[in-house]
């Protein structure tokens, strides 16, 4: 067994289907797909952004009301805590006389 | 040993087909069709497959015309492009195969001709490891020898041998099975 000229035999180069430049050349000619205007793509962006700024905004008023409103159960907690001690010591001290 | 060489395309064909003339683009597509869609059928076992891999391969050198710097350049520039198309299209996904009994429907006229050893070498070869595919085609439907494929490759000369001696073996070895 040969088998250097059996491989030259096997790989020996063969054509194309027919027709194959042409199918080439139509793809080389083929129009490119058409590109949307540039002022599409910066409206879109404006669109985006503006519509992003709001978003964010909205989310931060509302943490800020969050925070508020946290921070006024807080403090009506602290003067009721305050008071009921106060209460407490005078009861206390009625108690003792 | 004499490596084919395409029949010299006139460097004037080249710059024609750079300044856009689409007449020389395809004579250039025409010299060179066989070799690139053979070293992809070669490569792959698969009509199909090659056509589409050779005609990727010169829409890529369109785009590349500007920096080709001549004929033999050239023919040097596309048997690199193929070989790299081959192995990076076999990265992506393993494409299907065609095994001998299924030749008789998807193969041309031509190939139906061949001998049966022929198709059965031609099945073996695809189903050798990348890189021995590559430098066995390059060796045999080329006749480029090692000191050549290594720069087409970008390979140690020595690593070229022992992949050309490696699929020697192993096609040895499994046409001794069958």
């Amino acid at each position: 067994m040969d088998i250097e000229s059996d491989l030259k035999r096997a790989l020996r180069r063969e054509s194309p289907p027919a027709g194959f430049a042409q199918r080439v050349i139509a793809r080389v000619e083929a129009p490119l797909p058409r590109r949307a205007p540039w002022w599409r793509a910066v409206a879109a962006g404006l669109l985006l952004t503006v519509l992003g700024g709001g978003w964010l905004a909205h989310k931060e008023i509302e943490r800020r009301e969050g925070e508020r409103a946290r921070d006024e159960v807080m403090l009506a907690l602290r003067i009721t805590s305050a008071k009921v001690r106060s209460a407490q010591e005078h009861v206390r001290e009625i108690g003792n006389r | 040993m004499t490596a084919i060489v395409p029949a010299e395309v006139d460097d004037d064909v080249l710059a024609r087909a750079r300044a856009g003339d689409h007449d020389a683009f395809a004579e250039l597509i025409e010299e060179h069709e066989a070799m690139v869609f053979s070293i992809a059928l070669h490569f792959f076992n698969d009509r199909r497959l090659a056509e589409d891999l050779a005609q990727e391969v010169f829409l890529q050198m369109f785009r590349s015309l500007g920096s080709i710097e001549s004929a033999t350049h050239l023919t040097f520039w596309l048997r690199q492009v193929t070989t790299r198309r081959c192995i990076d299209q076999i990265r992506k996904g393993r494409p299907h195969l065609v095994d001998i009994d299924d030749v008789h429907d998807l193969q041309s006229a031509s190939e139906v001709r061949d001998s049966l050893f022929d198709r059965k070498l031609r099945n073996l070869i695809a189903r050798l490891p990348e890189m021995q595919r590559v430098v066995l085609t390059l060796r045999y439907q080329e006749d480029l020898d090692p000191s050549e494929i290594c720069r087409i490759v970008k390979l140690p000369v020595n690593t070229v041998k022992s992949h050309l001696h490696r699929a020697i073996e192993s096609l040895r070895k499994k046409l001794g099975e069958q």
